[in-house]
């Protein structure tokens, strides 16, 4: 395996380059204007958005108004060279901010010394007399995180072309264990974007800049900075860097598998693909859907609490949770490595990036299994035409699927299970009261063991069904294991990490003390409810 | 000037050739069988289906309902990712019960798609009488050839991206016109047919907006252009079947028109699943099933709970 980013140093300097100019020549095409007048609204566009931002600014950033300032006075000034010069400055400045790096040592490092990057949090983490009895448990990651999926199509498909992995998002350390997954399951590392934030954590920072991860300053919100950061990301697909992107954008505050996708980067899949095309390089691009299944999620508290406030969807950058506690994150990772539940990493069939399927050859196939030249979308009269339009709408289409892969992929955990249940019952006993007063209202509830054991059994029946009928995977342990097992892993597992158990035995009853928990990994079945509801009646 | 193949040489069929061909865009008309036919310049008469395809990257599907799956199952091996698709069916197709254009995604590699439907149908093409159609479609290039192609002197085109909403608007208009004939019908005054087309429009934009499509949708040409042809014309379908219930004539009403049932019932059933209020839909169905009369059905919609408009 020589995947390009092997490379990437070599080559990092010419990147920045493309991308500078292709940004230049981006921008003299702006909106609806065109020349001077599209890259005067460009730079409009940034300094009123970074002038908005830094006056709320403090310290080192605030310094930085004044220059801002300054451009926006002299913008109306500036003749077409000065414009473009000032453009090119910027777009330097920005995809120099942007721009990873890859460190062939810090991989055969992390490859080698340390499992998964998880492992390094440990030595930099006093964990007093838990230390030797569960770092030896890193060593052998594979018993408690499951990779699934046809890992040997995948394989071949990083050879013919590039590959473009896009998972769901619920955790900061989704990256690390879908770094972990790609080197376990032989598929080669993956570029991808970072929240800026997540790099201020020295272990996890310090392996993501070497590794390829390029960072994504989500505070800027203006059109130059992000169309620089959407051309560096297909810059790299065209040069054929394996990607990843998380469509969701960010981490599911709800625990709900993602539907809606922020399109974006996906579209830059499609981008990279036709601009190959256009220089005659035939290598397929593959989206490869893949679902992160957690039995517990590191910063689930933080994340429902987040969802349930009123201003929880705005509230994109959350720098206070449980990811930015070193001691919370190595205490997750220890009660992982504890459990008898696997956390589930499910790598879907690849898609081309019109959302058609793969062969074993990696040719695209229609829906009859017919052989497909997927150049063939991006032609009119039998040449290829651009359309801004028509690739947008691609890309909605494209969307569409991975978000329905993200749900057949899903793999059920008995929490998931769990969740749903009793979260549902409280919502029956309860009718009247809206989802707020009944996460406030039903803590202490009682629910009989006996009578959660039977419905769970007719809820795991349908969920069999649906798994049978290619709509959702289940964990072998819901599918087969014996429900009284089923009952009490989810009940273990529930208990071993958050700071306070979603629920707990009584006698022969269990009672409800976090219906926030049981609500958030609940969701995850949320999709479905209404059949399932039905399922599980008497 | 550009090459079309027209699959299904029926009334619309031979309407849309006749029009692309007017437009002086070569047409090859796609049948099952031979046609002996008269056909205007330009339209070329063929049952070789894939030889079309082979030839021309526009696709206009202008099959009924009930034969859309079929035939794109037999076109499917022939589809190619440069292949544009307009479908023109009125309805659900009958063996999944799918929107044409969702039919074309699913059985094809076919991505841009477009609809047409509204207030006109063959015959007043034929005749060149002055009406309108919309196409929807989310590909606005292609949407955009499509009306440059087909508008004329005595038709204009609109677009819409909103093809979810132009196709169920067009599905709605169709089952809901039994309603219609219905109170035509019972002969129960000009007030009454009027509070059930209002009624009908409302619960239309209601039940589009809550599968899928857009606000407003419903009241352009798929929703109300076609509901209001139906009872201008007293024709359709739907409005007879509504206007034989409404005689007491129900024996076999379901099995001449399986159509009608099956579009009410997947309609009505979606609404439910997103728990849509759509009291209509659902008499339409009972009347359909002939679990209930006509005047019962009435009566039924109006004892409903008051509510703002």
């Amino acid at each position: 395996m020589n995947p390009p980013i092997f490379q990437f140093n070599r080559h990092r300097g010419d990147i920045e380059r493309e991308v500078v100019s292709r940004a230049v020549e981006a921008f003299e095409g702006f909106g609806s204007a065109r020349g001077p007048r599209a890259l005067q609204l460009a730079l409009n566009d940034a300094a009123y958005h970074e002038i908005h931002r830094l006056e709320r600014a403090k310290g080192r950033e605030a310094e930085r108004l004044s220059g801002w300032q300054k451009l926006a006075r002299r913008i109306g000034r500036m003749d077409e060279g000065e414009l473009r010069d000032e453009v090119r400055r910027l777009a330097t400045w920005y995809v120099q901010d942007v721009v990873g790096h890859f460190d062939r040592r810090v991989y055969r490092f992390a490859t080698q010394v340390l499992p998964v990057g998880l492992g390094a949090l440990f030595n930099a983490t006093d964990l007093g007399g838990g230390i030797p009895r569960n770092l030896k448990a890193f060593g052998d990651l594979s018993q408690r995180i499951r990779v699934e999926g046809d890992l040997p199509h995948l394989r071949a498909l990083a050879e013919k072309g590039t590959l473009v992995v896009v998972p769901t998002h619920s955790s900061n350390l989704d990256s690390v264990v879908l770094g972990w997954s790609l080197m376990h399951a032989g598929l080669p590392p993956v570029t991808y974007g970072a929240g800026k934030n997540l790099f201020t954590n020295p272990v996890t920072g310090y392996f993501m800049r070497n590794l390829g991860a390029y960072r994504v300053d989500r505070r800027l919100r203006h059109s130059l900075y992000k169309g620089v950061l959407k051309i560096y990301s297909q810059v790299l697909l065209e040069r054929g860097y394996h990607s990843l992107f998380f469509p969701g954008g960010t981490r599911s505050r709800s625990g709900l598998v993602e539907q809606k996708l922020k399109l974006g980067l996906l579209g830059s899949a499609l981008a990279g693909f036709a601009e190959r095309r256009h220089r005659g390089d035939d290598r397929p691009i593959y989206v490869v859907p893949v679902t992160i299944n957690y039995p517990l999620v590191l910063e689930a508290e933080t994340l429902i609490e987040d969802h349930l406030k009123e201003a929880g969807q705005a509230r994109y950058i959350i720098e206070d949770d449980e990811f930015s506690r070193i001691g919370r994150v190595s205490h997750f990772a220890i009660k992982l490595m504890g459990m008898d539940t696997t956390m589930v990493i499910r790598y879907g069939a690849p898609l081309d990036v019109f959302g058609n399927r793969i062969d074993e050859k990696g040719r695209s196939i229609g829906p009859d299994g017919t052989v497909l030249d997927p150049g063939k979308y991006l032609e009119r009269d039998g040449r290829p035409v651009a359309d801004a339009g028509r690739d947008a709408e691609y890309t909605r289409q494209l969307g569409r699927r991975v978000a329905a892969a993200f749900l057949s992929e899903t793999v059920l955990l008995p929490t998931n299970l769990l969740g749903w249940l009793l979260f549902q019952r409280e919502k029956a006993m309860a009718p009247h009261l809206d989802l707020f007063a009944l996460l406030r209202t039903t803590s202490g509830d009682r629910h009989d063991r006996a009578e959660i054991c039977a419905a769970l059994e007719r809820l795991r029946r349908k969920l069999v069904a649906m798994e049978d009928a290619d709509r959702v995977k289940l964990d072998p342990l819901v599918r087969e294991g014996a429900i009284d097992e089923l009952l009490d892993d989810a009940i273990n597992t529930f208990g071993m990490y958050h700071t306070h158990s979603a629920l707990e035995r009584s006698g022969d009853s269990l009672v409800v003390r976090d219906p926030k928990l049981l609500f958030f990994y609940g969701n995850r079945l949320a999709h479905w409810t209404d059949e399932l509801v039905e399922a599980v009646q008497p | 000037m550009s090459a079309w193949a027209v699959f299904g040489d029926g009334a619309w069929g031979r309407a849309l050739a006749r029009r692309l061909a007017a437009a002086d865009h070569t047409v090859l008309l796609v049948g099952l069988t031979a046609s002996r036919r008269k056909l205007p310049a330009g339209v070329t008469h063929t049952t070789d289906g894939p030889a079309a395809m082979a030839t021309c990257e526009r696709l206009v599907f202008a099959l009924p309902a009930a034969e859309v799956e079929q035939g794109l199952r037999a076109l499917a091996p022939h589809c190619k990712g440069h292949h544009r698709a307009l479908t023109t069916a009125r309805g659900l197709t009958t063996d999944n019960h799918r929107r044409a254009s969702e039919a074309v995604q699913a059985l094809t590699c076919i991505r841009q798609v477009a609809v047409l439907a509204g207030a006109a149908d063959a015959q007043a093409l034929d005749k060149n009488q002055p009406a309108a159609l919309v196409v929807g479609s989310p590909f606005g290039t292609w949407a955009d050839e499509i009306q440059d192609s087909l508008v004329g002197k005595h038709l204009r085109i609109y677009t819409n991206p909103d093809a979810v909403g132009v196709e169920l608007s067009n599905a709605l208009a169709a089952v809901l016109a039994v309603a219609m004939g219905a109170a035509r019908e019972l002969a129960v005054g000009a007030a009454t047919e009027a509070t059930a087309l209002t009624r009908a429009v409302a619960e239309m934009d209601r039940v589009v907006q809550g599968l899928g499509g857009r606000a407003n949708t419903a009241h352009g040409l798929a929703g109300l252009g076609a509901l209001t042809t139906y009872i201008f014309e007293g024709g359709g379908a739907g409005f007879q079947a509504g206007q034989a219930i409404a005689r007491g004539e129900t024996e076999g009403l379901a099995d001449r028109h399986p159509e009608l049932v099956e579009a009410a019932t997947t309609l009505a059933a979606r609404a439910a699943k997103q728990r849509l209020r759509a009291p209509m839909l659902g008499a339409v169905l009972g009347l359909l099933k002939g679990e209930v009369a006509a005047s019962s059905a009435l009566d039924a919609l109006m004892q409903r709970a008051a509510r703002a408009e």
